[in-house]
């Protein structure tokens, strides 16, 4: 059958790149406010992508008001001194694009992408956005009540009250205890003036970066954006708390009883990296081949594909601003739950006794340097990029480095590094699940803590009696 | 996989994108069929040196029957445990070391192979598909063991999970002799008992080449790729014909409702009418119709129920347009604790009522045109996101290019055009209607804070 022909015009991209070719060092510029800009270039599609990043987040929630940073992310689109919340979304919507901001640990985000032909209607939405939010109280409300009854619905979700309650018996008092939204209590005691206040002291542009990626041009984009976010002042911030996290000691085993779920989430993890540290490298290519590479991981090979206790099991570096949780990450039904762990804390022991092999490490490194040109493909891959460098301060030659520095990981380091880092002891064992089925199974790790998974955020508000 | 952002992609801009690169290509869709019956599409883009390698099958929960429900989900899991060449995950382990990542999902409809490698490796993505395809190694243990994975897969997704329970008892409900009756993960106790057997057969019968629809996109060269292809696929024999006679859902001729209870903290709601196939005048009408009603925070559903009246933590519409009829679903989840379900219930009729009485306005028409015709544009910027409409196109219509295609259709749409479908589907007697009600917990006291 002959080839059909069927016309679809994309332009090419001005952006060609060869398997050998490194990523281009991204150029920024800095504005008098401090503001910094950098602009990608992607003239393959007529679209482009505002992403302002803030450095503020959940750990510059006040104690006693945990969700601010994350609640005056999602108020701060919901108008300014000139629209209201559905000027704003009707707005957005009508011209096909998307506007959107929140708050995690370190970082609060503002995005916008629209495609070529509105740049202007997005830089005009996102400067009036940052510039001049009018956080009116019936958006406050509405947005509490949003709050309230997701912290509510994730009680039924396994996997996030997992998620919860291994981040506070790893984290104790710090800043990284808490998850960004906060808990029940502490949504309620937060007022307009808590959000007002929040926003005025840290959505300062001397602590934000701006990435605009698409089919723009450089010099014109920076002085569109100069010109827009000319009068954002730039301020004095409040001294960032830095605690050190503290070790557990031995095996803290918490169990979540939620007596309905007929599969447990099994957390395990403990004080991990911050994403600056030198051993930052081998740490990922130790962690893909323990658990973060699918198949190619040994944690999938042992627990999912030989055994069939689970559909999925990763472990995840966590890698902050500060030093973050390493974690490992499963599910299994109740009655394989004990064997489960057990696997696992034998997998670990089994890379800490004896590390990688040759083998593994070169195919964890394939997979990073080869997948490289594939992690860029679009405009929004690359700006996702840039800003994790921003966030963590890697330098503006981040990605041109990138591969090298895969590369240049030696078999030794790694395991050098493995040997130190994994552990047998001093770790969080949170398992949420049927506590009349698990407890004894779960007694012979140690002493366990058991909790009712409604008991952490207290009473529910105005809840039907049945 | 999300059928949402698979009917917004469809709704292309046609030939004018505004342009203001360097120049213009025009790209060509290539289309190959083998003498076994299988069939190549080929899009070329140069812009990274990357590639996707699809392998779209036309099998799904569709084809199945009591007893081995679950049984194409399974097997796409079977097709990662090895062949006569590769040992278990050994095909997964090799596609990353070489740089890319992969996966696959089952639909009603079909099931999607796929892997993201960088352009260099297309032979070793073409070679990797074919041993599999034509060497699989189903054997007891490891049908065994990927049945437990799916298992847990199932608890994971349905049996303890809100959205995945009201879905399966709402799609349940609405259809009572379709194969869509039942879900693509299958019953639990199906998937005890399906047997080595019963896949080979499945193996035969489906996983032949003239059921087999491979699709390239990236740094390729059409006639390259099609002599690579040729070279490795040749060898497949076809399977007998493939026709299939399904079970006719009846007309559903009055409202049905189930209530069923869960240990949860909030109700949920889902109602589900009957709409035609993928391939029917209305359907593109509803994808409109779903827009308005909830694309975006100025959408119908959003602003009434969400903002307005804030009685759920969210409501969503979506047109599920499939080979065979489908459903238009509208769901809310996380009923608030001062309001019920049949308030949401309310709501939700009366907005879909208006929908049928009364026309649109030409700006929100245009709104809506405009969303489809960006949503489109945003989807093509990578290799998967293409590839992943060209084959939906070619599977669901036959046409690689329906994609293009209703692009005019979208453009055309006017305001009698969206009265007349609310209309004639959004009907009491064309609804089916599941509520999610929290189970008392055994043993806990609730008190009420004030």
């Amino acid at each position: 059958m002959a080839p059909v022909l069927a016309i679809i015009a994309l332009p090419v991209s001005s952006f060609a790149s060869h398997d050998d070719a490194p990523f281009p060092r991204y150029e920024s510029r800095r504005l008098e406010s401090g503001l910094k800009v950098i602009v990608h270039e992607d003239h393959e599609l007529p679209v482009v992508r505002f992403e302002l990043m803030i450095r503020a987040g959940s750990v510059d929630d006040p104690v006693g008001k945990e969700g601010l940073a994350a609640f005056t992310a999602a108020t701060l689109t919901e108008g300014t001194d000139t629209r209201s919340a559905i000027q704003i979304a009707e707005t957005i919507d009508f011209v096909g694009g998307s506007l959107g901001a929140d708050a995690g640990y370190d970082a609060a985000y503002l995005s916008c992408q629209v495609l070529k032909k509105d740049f202007e209607l997005g830089l005009e939405l996102l400067s009036d956005i940052i510039l001049h939010p009018s956080f009116p109280e019936a958006e406050v409300e509405r947005q509490r009540s949003q709050i309230v009854t997701e912290i509510i619905g994730d009680k039924d979700q396994k996997s996030t009250i997992a998620d919860h309650h291994f981040q506070e018996v790893l984290f104790g008092n710090h800043p990284y205890a808490h998850p960004a939204i906060g808990s029940m209590e502490s949504i309620q005691t937060i007022t307009r003036d808590d959000i007002v206040r929040f926003y005025e002291t840290y959505f300062r542009p001397n602590i934000s970066t701006i990435v605009i990626a698409g089919d723009v041009d450089r010099e014109s984009a920076v002085s569109r954006l100069e010109a827009a976010l000319g009068e954002w002042k730039s301020a004095i911030l409040p001294a960032a708390e830095a605690p050190e996290p503290v070790d557990p000691i031995g095996y803290r085993i918490r169990l979540v009883n939620k007596p309905d779920v007929t599969q447990s989430e099994i957390r395990i993890g403990y004080i991990g990296i911050a994403r600056k540290d030198p051993r930052y490298f081998p740490l990922l290519l130790m962690n893909y081949v323990l658990g973060a590479g699918s198949f190619s991981s040994r944690l999938t090979q042992a627990v999912r594909a030989d055994r069939g206790l689970t559909y999925g099991i990763y472990s995840h570096l966590g890698a902050r601003l500060r030093t973050g949780p390493f974690t490992i990450s499963t599910f299994t039904r109740t009655e394989t739950t004990l064997e489960t762990i057990r696997v696992i804390l034998d997998e670990v022991e089994r890379m800490r006794g004896g590390g990688i092999t040759a083998k593994e490490l070169e195919d964890a490194q394939a997979r990073y340097i080869g997948g490289f040109p594939l992690s860029l493909e679009t405009s929004s891959q690359v700006s996702q990029k840039i800003l994790e460098a921003e966030l963590y301060d890697l330098g503006e030659d981040y990605l041109t480095r990138y591969t090298a520095a895969i590369d240049g990981v030696g078999l030794a380091e790694v395991n050098a590094v493995a040997s130190e880092f994994l552990r047998d002891n001093n770790l969080v064992i949170v398992v949420v699940g049927n506590a009349e089925q698990l407890r004894d199974d779960l007694k012979s790790l140690g002493e366990v803590e058991e909790v009712f998974y409604l008991e952490l955020e207290g009473e529910i508000p105005h809840m039907h009696e049945h | 996989m999300n059928r949402k952002s698979f009917a917004i992609a469809l709704s292309i801009l046609t030939l004018f994108i505004p342009l203001t690169a360097r120049g213009e290509t025009p790209i060509q869709i290539h289309h190959y069929t083998l003498e076994n019956g299988l069939n190549l599409i080929v899009l070329e883009d140069h812009s990274v040196p990357a590639m996707t390698y699809q392998v779209w099958y036309r099998v799904g929960s569709r084809n199945e029957r009591p007893g081995i429900t679950g049984i194409s989900h399974l097997f796409e899991h079977m097709m990662f445990k090895g062949s006569k060449k590769y040992g278990p995950e050994e095909h997964a382990r090799l596609v990353n070391a070489n740089g890319g990542s992969l996966n696959a999902f089952t639909t009603e409809d079909v099931t999607v192979y796929f892997e993201n490698l960088p352009s260099s490796r297309l032979e070793l993505a073409i070679e990797l598909e074919v041993e599999r395809q034509a060497n699989l190694a189903i054997n007891q243990e490891n049908l065994s063991s990927e049945t437990e994975v799916v298992k847990e897969e199932r608890r994971m997704r349905v049996d303890n999970s809100n959205f995945g329970r009201l879905i399966e008892q709402l799609t349940a409900l609405a259809y009572q002799q379709h194969p869509y009756h039942w879900p693509v993960i299958g019953w639990m106790s199906d998937l005890n008992s399906i047997s080595v057997e019963e896949c080979i057969q499945y193996f035969g019968k489906f996983y032949a080449p003239n059921n087999t629809t491979v699709v390239v996109v990236g740094d390729v060269d059409p006639e390259d790729t099609y002599r690579l292809v040729k070279k490795h696929y040749q060898q497949l024999r076809p399977a007998p014909s493939l026709d299939t006679t399904f079970t006719l859902e009846e007309e559903q001729k009055g409202e049905r409702r189930a209530v069923f209870q869960k240990p949860a903290q909030l109700p949920w709601l889902g109602i589900a009418y009957h709409i035609p196939e993928e391939t029917h005048d209305d359907a593109f009408i509803l994808d409109v119709i779903d827009n308005i009603l909830s694309s975006g925070e100025s959408s119908r559903i959003y602003k009434d129920l969400i903002y307005d009246k804030e009685m759920a933590l969210f409501v969503f519409s979506l047109a599920d347009l499939r080979l065979d009829p489908g459903l238009f679903f509208v769901i809310a989840g996380d009923i608030k604790p001062d309001h019920r379900p049949e308030e949401v219930e309310s709501a939700i009729k009366a907005q879909l009522r208006r929908l049928a009485e009364e026309p649109v306005t030409e700006e929100e028409l245009q709104k809506v045109k405009n969303q489809l015709e960006a949503d489109f544009i945003f989807d093509l910027e990578s290799n998967m996101g293409r590839g992943m409409q060209i084959g939906r196109s070619f599977l669901f219509t036959g046409d690689p290019y329906y994609f293009q295609k209703v692009i005019e259709k979208y453009r055309a749409v006017t305001p009698e055009d969206i009265m007349r479908v609310a209309g004639r589907y959004f009907k009491e007697e064309n609804a089916s209607i599941c509520t999610l009600l929290p189970e008392p917990i055994q043993g806990l006291k609730v008190e009420r804070v004030e």
